[in-house]
């Protein structure tokens, strides 16, 4: 029974392993008393969101009507603006002295979050949370197989997208390269995430050139993504 | 700069449910977000309503999952997060203008947040009723995910039966209490 427990708390929380993501799964088709006590946790949790998001929202809604809307932005701020110019300065400095072009990659890359599943989860399969399960791991070459696999299944951009992304975390720009050209070629929800990391692959590769009509590109679509960062990138390069 | 804006620090406050580093995400990203949200063209009620959900759900990743951010910064997990939220918003805006074209004012369901059955409803209000301290007991293990031998660390609790029965008790109290309006 504390087994059932774990396993269904884990599910919850997010942690469980594949093997055990699947005994979950099983269960739930194998095991009324299991799929019950699975259920009936599914219930206060759910339900405990729910009333957690109304005091939550009562809160924000509360200090929304206490922040002044006199406040400024932190951008006019003078000594944060001063003290943003000046790492600023400092970072350019370093940059020139020791890197050219492909450390930017290294400067710039960030791994781009799961904001792919939504945040409750029923209990269908749960083959795309075990992809991203491994993606949120930093298992990046079994978040990139897995992915694959789904891909096989049915075509969905936004998979292939963290295919890409789980590639490129992996190390394996090659494979990485053409994924992301076609990616940021498509209009989908994440063409302009496709287009920044394309611009630091090709950054990384020393293909200069791609990488500044990338930029631009990203400018005349008037896109938001990393606005401060590619900024820096353009006039470094 | 504030003591408390190290990252590491505010992620651990988020994962202990703490209200107060909710609110200071809250106030850090404000501005940034609502401003990324102008160019979509969403009025400002509707963009402050889903920065605030933004900002929950976040907060609630990070209580009911344990969350570690070691890959991304907590600013791009935010966005993350609000981008999607922006997404579904206008496709659902779009649904409903050519709902509206179609059908006239009648209502349309929102397909975006999974919703709740009457039991889960119901449950939601009782939750508010229950004494304060199974509230907390139910939340930890529920809502937290936090498991039993978790509770006795957290808590004042003495030892591992102590909760177990603790809960008990205070399930079979929300149960009597779900059936009076059933």
């Amino acid at each position: 029974m504390m087994e059932h427990e774990e396993l269904i708390q884990g599910y919850f929380k997010q942690s469980l392993s594949e093997a055990d993501s699947q005994l979950v799964n099983r269960l739930l088709k194998e095991d009324a008393e299991f799929k019950a006590a699975f259920e009936s946790y599914q219930d206060m949790h759910i339900a405990f969101k729910k009333a957690d998001y109304d005091a939550l929202k009562a809160q924000l809604q509360g200090l929304e009507s206490t922040i002044s809307k006199e406040t400024k932005p932190w951008h006019r701020q003078a000594w944060l603006r001063y003290a943003a110019a000046s790492v600023l300065v400092i970072a350019l400095g370093v940059n020139f002295f020791f890197g050219g072009p492909d450390n930017l990659y290294e400067d710039y890359f960030e791994t781009y979050p799961n904001v792919y599943q939504p945040v409750i989860r029923g209990a269908e399969s749960t083959s795309v949370s075990d992809a991203f399960l491994f993606y949120e791991n930093g298992e990046f070459e079994q978040a990139a197989a897995s992915f694959d696999q789904l891909l096989a299944q049915h075509d969905d951009i936004n998979l292939k997208f963290y295919r890409a992304m789980a590639l490129l975390n992996s190390g394996d720009t090659e494979q990485a390269l053409p994924e992301l050209e076609q990616l940021s070629d498509t209009a989908f929800e994440f063409q302009t995430e496709s287009k920044w990391f394309l611009t630091l692959l090709y950054l990384k590769l020393d293909q200069t050139e791609k990488a500044k009509a990338q930029l631009e590109l990203l400018d005349s679509m008037d896109a938001q993504f990393k606005v401060k960062e590619r900024g820096e990138i353009q006039k470094n390069i | 700069m504030e003591r408390n804006t190290d990252p590491q620090n505010l992620e651990s406050r988020l994962r202990a449910d703490d209200k107060s580093a909710l609110e200071q995400v809250y106030k850090l990203y404000r501005d940034e977000f609502l401003n990324y949200v102008k160019r979509y063209k969403i009025d400002d009620a509707d963009a402050m309503d889903i920065y605030q959900d933004t900002v929950i759900a976040m907060h609630q990743n990070f209580v009911t999952k344990q969350l570690q951010l070691q890959q991304s910064s907590l600013k791009t997990y935010l966005f993350g997060i609000g981008k999607n939220k922006v997404f579904r918003y206008l496709k659902l805006k779009d649904r409903h203008l050519r709902w509206q074209a179609d059908f006239g004012d009648q209502e349309l369901q929102s397909p975006v947040e999974p919703e709740l059955n009457e039991k889960q409803k119901l449950l939601a209000r009782k939750l508010n009723q229950i004494s304060e301290r199974c509230r907390e007991v139910l939340l930890l293990f529920y809502f937290r995910n936090l498991t039993i031998s978790e509770i006795v660390e957290q808590t004042h609790y003495k030892d591992v039966n102590t909760v177990k029965s603790h809960k008990s008790r205070c399930m079979k109290n929300l149960k009597t209490l779900m059936g009076v309006d059933q």
